[in-house]
């Protein structure tokens, strides 16, 4: 992919191409790393914790100005970056299903593009603190101390790859620890950013950790909901081992089940039979109420901070009751 | 406090539970620190232990210590490793000599050896109870004795002041101190047999993979260990728990595992002859650091779990563990418990200890029953992740301390303070690895050593120390941040060569996780410093990123030129290493000699690079297990290759590929081309110019920025001289910068 052709993204733009052009502005003499952080960057719909923070400047005293997209942008990038591994599993898998027969040159250049974007995932990174730099001290240790947590959330989610005894106990805490507290910053450097006081930064930082935790449980219930539809989709938590709320639920109600999570990681058909069984048992229903139980504290924790209703909406968005979901 | 009467027999200052290699190695370094020491073991020695029987470098320069000379120069030498996949495919690995007289690798039976090792504690004044210890008995967290059992006495009571727990994998001290924790249900089993073989054995040990049952495969290997020319132990060990396959009854399968080495291999061995009966044993995996100490009982060995959880080596642990529990045992009597804890002190000496086996067995079992085999490709039986293969399959003696490497001894002959905070930023560095993701803490705290983290850490002290101060809180998260930062770039680096199909979830993720990791922890070491400084130190980070993109859009390019080699050096480390420099120098109360030594950073890192790409051509790196070219072979051209590159044949060889395992031709035509002359006349040039940005600064210290330019540039000419001289250095380099 190359950037010849596109129109220039707006600044004043609070999706991907708003954080695109601050996220590329250091970048000079390299056309390969440019593109490799473009399509990074554009290869993503805008994540939660940048959407919550455009909206969390609305509860400040200040229009937030500038300052809000430097903040959006720079937790957006947290995320991006560590997105990368996840995009390069997917491409090993790719490689590895559809193009054993490639010659050496293709894999290689392959490889080499590989290498590119994860060079990019610590340039990224890289950025996200420099643009951070700028929001001043509080919002820099907040944004440095979530990064780290977010990081080794991470590794904890590689730790756990094919443990069928995964409680649900342990899976939420890694989400509280990745999702929750990413989208916690993204409110937080919002509010800040817009001169909010320190109760109301609290109250959306309260809020963006809620919503990020029923945002990520919601995404997992629909990766096997999309599952039980088709073999076409293959659960991405099936594949990678890493079973989330609605397995662990499903694994409840029969353990039997478990010993053969693991060689659902390539039978797209035996993944799809167990999101069925998921459905069938009520697992993804538990899920589900407990996303709505986030969803509703997220609610809670805003009733006092007036301009809040964007942010607001975005619970709307995340449709835990819609009937695609929860049929 | 007990209130039991019964007789107590025996008092010591210091109880040593267990006369196994850890326990004795414990006892002896005790006595040596002139402290009253007992231990009681529950059998007769001599007495027979289930082992593979291997003895590493390592073990054998600890044995020596414990002057048993006599047993290692008796042993039985091992000069190789050979992999064997499938009884049909096999690899062998030889292993170098050591220069001066040990071999690599040896065999010892565990019957003599442990009764050599006892008799060490002995001779150094360590007395000896037989008895079964059944408890301690403990006044809060304070030690007053243990309960014992002996054929003499019955039940009786020892009493003592502090407690070593040595009792082995199914130490019973373990269970009644309430910390034999979680272990993520994994359990692992051993068992071995002696064998006399009709054919001659060769001198390697021989790895057997994969192990199965019922045609699932298990986290193990079989092996067959020489102990003579005709006799051998022949074994298997495998990780046992939920997800991890299903291992039948132990002894049908070694039944099954010596049968298959008689049919499948019986040219190897000719026929075998069984030598006494079989014995097996729970293995002590699964080290955490949170579960070595209990108040003023210290745990060792295979009862705190310290077996190497991918090879099941566990002898040489047991002894440089049972000799440093002993060191923190006469601390704590001198000094009380208010310092170092022990589970801290084992983990920085063994990063690899405290992996989580289970996910590192889930994981291998899934590649195995999933088309893989064993953690090989089957083709070339090699691992899949070069990472994994050059920095955690190197299973030789490892030390993680900066004070080894040439700058870290130059820190310690220009500034004892400086020494001293070197050595905390080291320690510091190392407690931040704080995850059990399997690989990431040993391959972090190796690429901290072997890499240019000490090199940065020293500027920031020295640069501080040079300008006046030295003494300033920040200047610790600092130096922390400039040793994590430069690892970005070999970090990163691993993932472009990652095999097409390798699995993922080993390969890429893991890497990018740890880039992610190493990120993280640099910013986060600068925690308290200035806003404005951070400002700087994150550009310069973004500055190193844009350096690491440079280095591989560089890869294969012959014709790139010095210009643009040394604009890529000055973007992948000048920057960073010359805001470091400036901000050490504004910290420490000099912001007026900021931009000499930004300059002079710069420059800095310009010299060690390029010192460094010299070292690596010709000695590489044992840490982290680089031959001498391995850069080369990958495609990462050093000055002194892109001058010698001048010469078509030369071009030649580089497009034919180098070949490691001869790559002295390779060197020959680079020293003979002048490239290495061209090489070091730059890095001399890059070390003056360092000293030139100084030069005029009001400076209260100068002589210590020259020293550390003066060291990139010895680090070069030393590696030259070494390598003329047909000597490889066996120590870390810390060149790359």
């Amino acid at each position: 992919m190359t950037t010849e052709g596109r129109t220039p993204p707006d600044v004043q733009d609070g999706s991907a191409g708003g954080v695109l052009a601050l996220a590329t502005a250091g970048i000079a003499g390299s056309p390969a790393l440019l593109d490799a952080v473009t399509e990074l960057l554009l290869a993503e719909p805008p994540g939660l914790e940048q959407r919550v923070c455009l909206e969390a400047a609305q509860c400040g005293p200040g229009p937030g100005g500038e300052l809000r997209f430097q903040a959006a942008a720079a937790v957006a990038l947290v995320r991006v970056g560590g997105q990368v591994h996840d995009r390069m599993a997917r491409e090993a898998r790719e490689e590895k299903d559809g193009d054993r027969g490639s010659g050496p040159g293709g894999s290689r250049s392959r490889r080499r593009g590989a290498g590119s974007s994860v060079i990019a995932t610590a340039l990224l990174l890289n950025r996200g603190l420099a643009l951070c730099a700028e929001l001043g001290g509080p919002s820099l240790d907040e944004y440095v101390a979530v990064s780290r947590q977010v990081a080794e959330a991470r590794m904890e989610d590689v730790e756990d790859i094919f443990d069928i005894t995964r409680t649900s106990e342990r899976y939420m805490t890694i989400v509280d620890r990745k999702e929750g507290s990413l989208v916690a910053l993204g409110a937080a450097l919002g509010g800040r950013s817009a001169g909010a006081d320190e109760e109301t930064v609290a109250a959306l930082r309260e809020f963006g950790r809620e919503l990020g935790m029923a945002g990520q449980i919601a995404a997992d219930v629909r990766d096997l909901v999309a599952a039980a539809e088709s073999p076409a989709h293959h659960s991405v938590q099936m594949q990678t081992g890493v079973y989330t709320l609605p397995v662990i639920h499903a694994i409840g109600s029969d353990p039997a089940i478990a010993d053969s999570l693991p060689a659902m990681s390539s039978d797209p058909e035996e993944a799809t039979a167990f999101a069925r069984f998921a459905i069938e048992s009520g697992a993804v229903r538990s899920a589900l109420a407990e996303a709505d139980r986030h969803a509703g504290r997220a609610r809670a924790a805003l009733d006092a901070v007036p301009g809040a209703a964007g942010a607001l909406h975005l619970l709307e968005e995340l449709e835990l009751q819609s009937p695609a979901v929860a049929a | 406090m007990s209130t039991e009467t019964v007789e107590t027999i025996a008092e010591a200052e210091v109880v040593v539970v267990g006369g196994g290699p850890a326990g004795a190695a414990c006892a002896a370094r005790l006595a040596e620190l002139g402290r009253d020491v007992l231990v009681v073991e529950k059998s007769e020695f001599p007495r027979d232990k289930a082992c593979g029987d291997g003895i590493t470098p390592l073990c054998a320069t600890q044995l020596r210590m414990l002057d048993l000379d006599w047993l290692v120069d008796d042993a039985h030498p091992i000069t190789g490793l050979r992999g064997n996949l499938d009884y049909r495919h096999s690899r062998m690995v030889r292993f170098k000599r050591k220069p001066v007289r040990d071999w690599h690798a040896y065999t010892i039976g565990r019957c003599p050896m442990d009764d050599a090792i006892l008799g060490a504690a002995r001779e150094r004044g360590a007395r000896l109870l037989t008895a079964r210890v059944d408890r301690p008995l403990l006044d809060g967290d304070r030690v007053t004795g243990v309960r014992v059992h002996s054929r003499e006495h019955g039940e009786a009571v020892v009493a003592a002041r502090y407690l070593v727990a040595a009792d082995g994998a199914t130490s019973r001290l373990r269970r009644e101190l309430g910390v034999d924790g979680p272990e993520g249900g994994i359990r692992t089993y051993g068992i071995r047999q002696y064998f006399r073989t009709e054919r001659r054995l060769d001198p390697c040990y021989d790895i057997y993979v994969p192990l199965e049952h019922n045609a699932s495969g298990l986290v193990g290997y079989g092996w067959v260990f020489p102990l003579g020319d005709h006799e051998a132990n022949f074994g298997l060990g495998y990780v046992e728990g939920p997800g991890l396959g299903e291992p039948g009854p132990i002894r049908e399968m070694f039944a099954q595992f010596v049968k298959n080495l008689s049919l499948r291999l019986g040219e190897r061995f000719g026929d075998v002859e069984p030598i006494g009966k079989h014995m097996g044993s729970p293995v002590g995996i699964g080290f955490s650091s949170s579960r070595c100490q209990a108040g003023d009982v210290f745990l060792v060995g295979d009862a705190a779990r310290m077996t190497d959880p991918i090879t099941g080596e566990g002898i040489a642990y047991a002894l440089v563990g049972g000799r440093r529990i002993a060191e923190l045992v006469d601390r704590t009597a001198r000094i009380g418990r208010n310092g170092l804890v022990a589970g801290k002190d084992l983990a920085r000496r063994f990063p690899r200890l405290g992996m989580n086996v289970a996910s590192f067995a889930r994981v291998t079992t899934q590649m195995m029953n999933s088309g893989g085999a064993g953690g090989t490709d089957g083709e070339s039986e090699q691992p899949h992740n070069p990472t994994v293969k050059r920095l955690v399959l190197n299973v030789d003696p490892f030390d993680p301390w900066w004070s080894a490497t040439p700058v870290g001894q130059l820190v310690t002959s220009l500034d004892e303070d400086a020494a001293r905070e070197l050595e905390a930023v080291n320690h510091e560095a190392l407690d931040a690895i704080d995850v059990t993701a399997p690989f990431v803490r040993e391959a972090l705290a190796k690429l901290l050593v072997s890499g240019a983290g000490p090199v940065g850490a020293a500027t920031v002290l020295l640069a501080a120390r040079a300008c006046g101060g030295g003494e300033e809180p920040a200047l610790r998260g600092l130096a922390r941040a400039a040793a994590y930062a430069p690892l970005i770039e070999p970090v990163l680096a691993e993932v472009v060569d990652s095999p097409k199909d390798a699995p993922e979830h080993l390969n890429n993720a893991g890497i990018v996780l740890m880039s992610d990791f190493v990120l993280t922890r640099a910013w986060a070491a600068q925690a308290g410093l200035p806003l404005e400084a951070t400002r700087e130190l994150a550009e310069a980070l973004e500055s190193t990123s844009s350096g690491v993109h440079m280095v591989h859009e560089d890869r294969y390019d012959w014709t790139q030129g010095t210009e643009r080699h040394l604009a890529t050096i000055d973007t992948l480390s000048g920057r960073l290493l010359g805001t470091v420099a400036g901000v050490a120098a504004s910290l420490a109360g000099a912001p007026e000699l900021a931009e000499p030594l930004r300059r002079y950073g710069r420059h800095l890192a310009c010299a060690y690079r390029l010192a460094a790409g010299i070292v690596e051509l010709l000695v590489g790196d044992d840490v982290s297990a680089k031959a001498p070219g391995y850069e080369v072979a990958r495609g990462f051209y050093s000055l002194p290759v892109l001058a010698a590159a001048r010469d078509a044949d030369l071009r030649r060889l580089l497009v034919r590929g180098l070949d490691l395992d001869d790559s002295s031709g390779f060197i020959e035509a680079v020293r003979a081309s002048g490239g290495l002359e061209d090489g070091l006349a730059e890095c001399r040039a890059a070390a003056e110019r360092a000293k030139a940005a100084v030069a005029d600064a009001p400076l209260v210290r100068p002589e210590l920025l020259a020293a550390l330019a003066d060291s990139a540039v010895e680090h070069a000419e030393r590696s030259i001289g070494s390598a003329t001289s047909g000597e490889r250095e066996g120590q870390t380099l810390a060149g790359k910068t």
